[in-house]
């Protein structure tokens, strides 16, 4: 059985069947062999999501500002 | 007109230039931390720096009152390069319900606090924390992660990212293998 090379799985803490799996539409691969679990209920995992997150925003809206208006760059 | 801070307050709860934010009984948050006094902020920015906030600020107001809705303060803090998560926001603004995060509007002089507090903030991330966020999922030790499994991460960890959000941010990142190199990603979020 082949790997789905884009899967990515995860179990959260009260459900281990609990699978999603990005191309979930027909994704006909076994899953098993490639899990890897995302740790939903893990305190410190969501701070470290939340940062990069936050990251993320700043750079988007950081971006959407500079082509919505070409010179507006001011740094605090 | 000068910046006084006398008019701090105008959104929150009480007018008093003393203490700007108290709204301790308020249990709407679920996970509540404990309101921020803002009154010890010390606001440092020079006169130039705050006539730039003061027109990037300018530019979020819709409505000409010459205040800004609640719910934007979290964008305008990043158009002046910072990245504040949205629970670090809704605490300077006090914890505010939904209802008030729409709703309310804070003008100019209440919103330097907070800045400068956001500003202030030594848990800042920094490059490395970003780098080292994402080598968690980097499976084989490479210095890259799959776009896809980015994505889940993204749309399910922390402050959740909509799929919209995440196309955005992901567009054009992606290497013919739907890799992506992680620190030259981070250097691209964080150089604009």
């Amino acid at each position: 059985m082949s790997e789905c090379k884009d899967t990515f799985h995860l179990q959260s803490g009260t459900d281990p069947n609990r699978v999603v799996c990005p191309s979930q539409d027909g994704c006909p691969k076994t899953h098993e062999e490639d899990i890897m679990d995302i740790p939903l209920d893990d305190p410190e995992a969501n701070k470290a999501a939340a940062k990069i997150q936050a990251s993320f925003r700043g750079h988007m809206t950081r971006k959407k500002m500079k082509e919505d208006k070409p010179r507006e760059e001011v740094k605090a | 007109m000068a910046p006084k801070k006398d008019a701090k307050a105008a959104p929150a709860k009480k007018a008093e230039p003393a203490k700007a934010a108290a709204p301790a009984p308020e249990p709407e948050v679920v996970a509540a931390p404990p309101a921020l006094d803002l009154s010890t902020v010390k606001v440092e920015f020079t006169p130039d720096q705050q006539e730039d906030y003061k027109e990037a600020f300018g530019l979020f107001d819709r409505v000409g009152d010459a205040k800004v809705a609640y719910n934007q303060v979290a964008d305008i803090m990043r158009a002046l390069g910072q990245n504040p998560t949205n629970k670090e926001v809704r605490k300077v603004l006090g914890n505010p319900s939904d209802e008030e995060m729409a709703g309310k509007r804070l003008e100019f002089e209440a919103f330097l606090p907070m800045l400068q507090h956001i500003v202030n903030d030594p848990n800042k991330g920094t490059f490395d924390d970003y780098v080292e966020g994402l080598r968690v999922f980097d499976k084989e030790g490479n210095g890259t992660v799959m776009g896809a499994e980015l994505r889940i991460v993204l749309g399910t960890l922390g402050e959740k990212m909509t799929e919209a959000e995440i196309d955005a941010l992901m567009q054009g990142q992606e290497d013919e293998n739907g890799s992506i190199n992680f620190e030259a990603f981070v250097k691209h979020i964080m150089s604009i």
